[in-house]
């Protein structure tokens, strides 16, 4: 890590606003990795219930999210 | 009611739906409607950038994903970005639902502000609604999510609120 980071951090680690805001953005950061991932491997022909496996979700879970939205 | 919205308040309304689309959102919310007139380039766009309402912090509060945020906990968002776009092509991190456009409905604040735009012009005696009007329209709606992305940003309402009022009387002369 670099200097600059580490200021960064040791300035915000206690600062609620900071942490907050970084635990907002990580869960946004989630989602959208979620989403391609999940439409690789549809593309790549993987099944709902293999998805849901690795995702350790259930499948109905994993469907209701993502099957609408991709039209399926 | 769009009948009377002018060229510039229809195309923040058009560009609103595709940041909601781009975003993967339910529905067009206030904040997508704040991109949507800071793309305008308008007089709306003008009084925002005087208040010190800058795009890339609106769009970081309205996607969630907030770079220095990120970095604070020692995730380089441009790596990120970086390393997903060589897997997935490019802009594939910021549009992860594909660019296909689908129709979303107005969220019911956006309903609002846009009803509050109509009210507006009308109290101003202005015939035409202008992204001006939308401005004013979402700040007098007091929708509490729009508050506080202002303040996260720095922004005051009421001194946005007055900026963009003076702004609207001064270009045009109250129509008989």
């Amino acid at each position: 890590m670099s200097t600059d980071q580490q200021i960064a951090v040791d300035a915000s680690s206690r600062d609620p606003s900071v942490g907050l805001r970084a635990v907002r953005s990580l869960r946004a950061l989630v989602e959208r990795l979620e989403l391609l991932q999940v439409d690789n491997a549809r593309s790549q022909g993987w099944s709902w219930q293999e998805i849901a496996d690795h995702l350790d979700v259930s499948r109905q879970a994993v469907h209701k999210k993502h099957a609408r939205r991709r039209q399926e | 009611m769009f009948e009377r919205f002018t060229r510039v308040a229809r195309s923040v309304v058009i560009d609103a739906q595709e940041e909601a689309n781009g975003l993967n959102a339910k529905t067009i919310r206030p904040e997508h409607l704040l991109l949507g007139l800071l793309a305008g380039g308008g007089p709306a766009a003008r009084t925002l950038h005087n208040q010190g309402c800058a795009e890339s912090a609106v769009r970081a509060h309205a996607s969630g994903l907030d770079p220095k945020a990120l970095q604070s906990i020692g995730i380089n968002l441009d790596q990120v970005r970086s390393t997903t776009e060589a897997a997935f092509g490019e802009g594939s991190l910021d549009r992860p639902g594909g660019s296909r456009p689908r129709h979303i409905p107005f969220a019911k604040q956006s309903k609002k502000a846009l009803e509050l735009a109509l009210r507006e012009a009308i109290r101003l005696q202005q015939r035409d609604i202008s992204d001006g009007h939308i401005l004013l329209g979402l700040l007098r709606s007091e929708d509490p999510s729009t508050q506080r992305l202002l303040r996260s940003i720095s922004v005051d309402p009421a001194s946005l609120r007055e900026e963009m009022e003076e702004s609207l009387t001064a270009e045009t002369r109250p129509q008989e």
